[in-house]
Formats: C-alpha cells, sequence, structure tokens
C-alpha cells in the first residue's frame, strides 16, 4: 500500500496532541511488541506494500484525527500481541483486531488529554485493508506522522487537524 | 461449582472471544456465555432471569453501552444483575459517568490480563456464586425437614 499524502503547506499540528500520541503508541507497544519511536516528520511516507489503517476521530476542541498505518507483517505482529493469537492478513478478523487496538490507543488518548486539559470524545474505529490506497489530505490542513519500527517493519501514526466541523469516523451509538 | 451465565456485549468478535477466553483464565467460576454486538442487540437478547452478569463495552454503534446499561436499570427487573463496563474510555469523567449516572457496578479498562479480570471480579463473583448457591442449600433443608 503506497502511502502517499500531500504535506501541508501551513499549520502546524497541535505538539501537546502529537506528544500525547506518541506516548499512548509508546505505551502501547511496549507492552507486548518490539515497535519503538523513531521520529516525527511531516506527512510524505511512502511505501510500496499491501497493509492495514485504522482511524480514529476526535471530537472536541481542538478536533483531529490519527490514522494507525501498518505493513502488513507489521498488522500480523501487532494483531497477534494483542489478540494473543495469530490472524492471517486476510482474515476480517484482522481489521477487527486493529480497530480494536485504535480503540485503545484512542481511550489512553483521550485520558492523557483530559490531563492536559483536552476534552475529547472519540468516533467509532474505521479499518481498511489493502493495497495501493493513499491517506490524502487536503491542503491547508495541520499534520504530522510519527514513526514506529520494530527490526523490520514500520508503524506509522498519521495525525490530520480537522477543518471546521468536517470530520471522519462515526460516532457511538449511531 | 454453579456456572455463571455472562452475557457479553462488545462489536469487536475478537475482543468478545478476549473477553471470554480471559474469563475462563480467571478460574473465578464456570462460565456460559451469550454474546452480543452492540447495546440494542444486547437489550433484544437480554433477560435479567437468565443472564447472572454483564460485560459491557462503551463505544458500539446502534447503542452504546452506557445506554444499555441504563436501559436495562430502567426497567426495573434487573437491578441484581451486574454490570460490568469492559472498555478502553479511562478519563475519570467517564468512569464517574458509568458508576454513579449508569448504575455499572465495576469497571475494567482495555487491555487487561487475567489477574486484573481476576482482581476486579474476585468479589463480584463469589457473590454471585453464593446466590446461586444459596436456594439450592434451602432447598434441601426444607426437603430434609418436610
Amino acid at each position: 500500500m503506497p502511502t502517499s499524502i500531500a504535506p501541508s503547506p501551513t499549520g502546524t499540528f497541535p505538539a501537546v496532541i502529537s506528544s500525547v500520541v506518541q506516548s499512548a503508541a509508546s505505551d502501547f507497544f511496549n507492552l507486548a511488541s518490539q515497535f519503538r519511536f523513531v521520529s516525527q516528520k511531516s506527512c510524505g511516507l511512502e511505501t510500496e506494500c499491501g497493509g492495514i489503517m485504522s482511524a480514529i476521530s476526535f471530537f472536541g476542541e481542538p478536533a483531529w484525527a490519527f490514522a494507525m498505518i501498518l505493513t502488513e507483517k507489521a498488522a500480523i505482529t501487532i494483531s497477534k500481541a494483542f489478540a494473543g493469537y495469530e490472524i492471517s492478513f486476510e482474515d476480517p478478523d484482522i481489521g477487527d483486531a486493529l480497530g480494536e487496538v485504535a480503540n485503545v490507543l484512542a481511550g489512553d488518548i483521550c485520558a492523557k488529554l483530559d490531563a492536559e486539559g483536552i476534552k475529547s470524545v472519540m468516533s467509532l474505529p474505521t479499518v481498511v485493508r489493502g493495497s495501493n490506497v493513499s491517506l490524502l489530505i487536503p491542503v491547508g490542513i495541520a499534520s504530522t506522522q510519527l514513526l514506529f519500527m520494530d527490526e523490520t517493519e514500520s508503524c506509522w501514526f498519521t495525525l490530520v487537524a480537522a477543518r471546521g466541523s468536517s470530520i471522519m469516523g462515526r460516532r457511538p451509538g449511531m | 461449582m454453579s456456572t455463571i451465565r455472562a452475557m457479553i456485549i462488545d462489536d469487536s468478535r475478537v475482543m468478545r472471544n478476549m473477553v471470554m477466553n480471559t474469563l475462563k483464565h480467571t478460574r473465578l467460576a464456570a462460565f456460559e456465555f451469550t454474546e452480543a454486538e452492540d447495546g440494542a442487540d444486547a437489550l433484544a437478547k437480554f433477560n435479567p432471569e437468565n443472564v447472572d452478569i454483564c460485560f459491557v463495552d462503551w463505544n458500539m454503534p446502534n447503542m452504546t453501552g452506557i445506554e444499555f446499561v441504563q436501559k436495562a436499570r430502567a426497567a426495573g427487573n434487573a437491578n441484581h444483575v451486574p454490570m460490568v463496563m469492559v472498555t478502553s474510555e479511562q478519563t475519570v469523567a467517564k468512569i464517574d459517568q458509568a458508576l454513579t449516572e449508569a448504575g455499572a457496578d465495576s469497571y475494567i479498562c482495555k487491555p487487561f490480563t487475567p489477574d486484573i479480570m481476576r482482581l476486579k471480579l474476585d468479589r463480584l463473583i463469589e457473590k454471585l456464586l453464593l446466590s446461586k448457591e444459596a436456594p439450592q442449600k434451602a432447598g434441601f433443608f426444607k426437603g430434609l425437614f418436610s
């Protein structure tokens, strides 16, 4: 899945949010995987492989969203660490498991943001599996990327600010 | 040992399996499971005469877990059924909302381990087992003296 994301020409993604996401992801990965934080950079990471993207939006002030993007092998590794058994990449349950991983991360993110005085309500996860899938970010939207890696595989968190009230993600209960 | 009839309410099948497997690993009781995919599905299936305890996710489509707990409690005939939230929501406000406003009895944050589950559920399950065994013992003694 080549992940081609247009870089944002203006606006800076809030540092407090990217810091919280990095902390939440590090806490989660430290529990049962070898993925560790490598770097933060402007959007523009690309890969050429199949993968899974799991996204959650946060309703609040500010409104924003993250997409956790995993290579195929990373998806298998992380879903196995979470579920306790190996799930093949073609199995629909892998999307289910990684949606739950995103959900768990989002819960920790909301709690950490709450401690910073930022109130957020998370959406239900949206999961996409495939190849040649691109996450397109409109011009002028603040965004950033956090890269995590283990020995061989990569996992990105793309963080995107919402423009006005437009935001993806299904609200719980709807 | 009596069997605890547990309803597992989560929109994720993987998570429902994790809850069921972890409950079995706690060895607190023998469990019999019913599953529901969201709050609406749970409400349609829920019968307080046939369910001893509910494990409820919060964020689900169609009806949230909190709404399910509120509606189940509002019916008036399910106050004896413990409702345990199993959720990634972990802010103080959310925990308070669940335990104080909605009427949930306990709260387990995801991710969880068998040890965490055992710690959170030990007394709850013990009380449930005692309450299930008490009518059986009363019947036994009644039979002795009748």
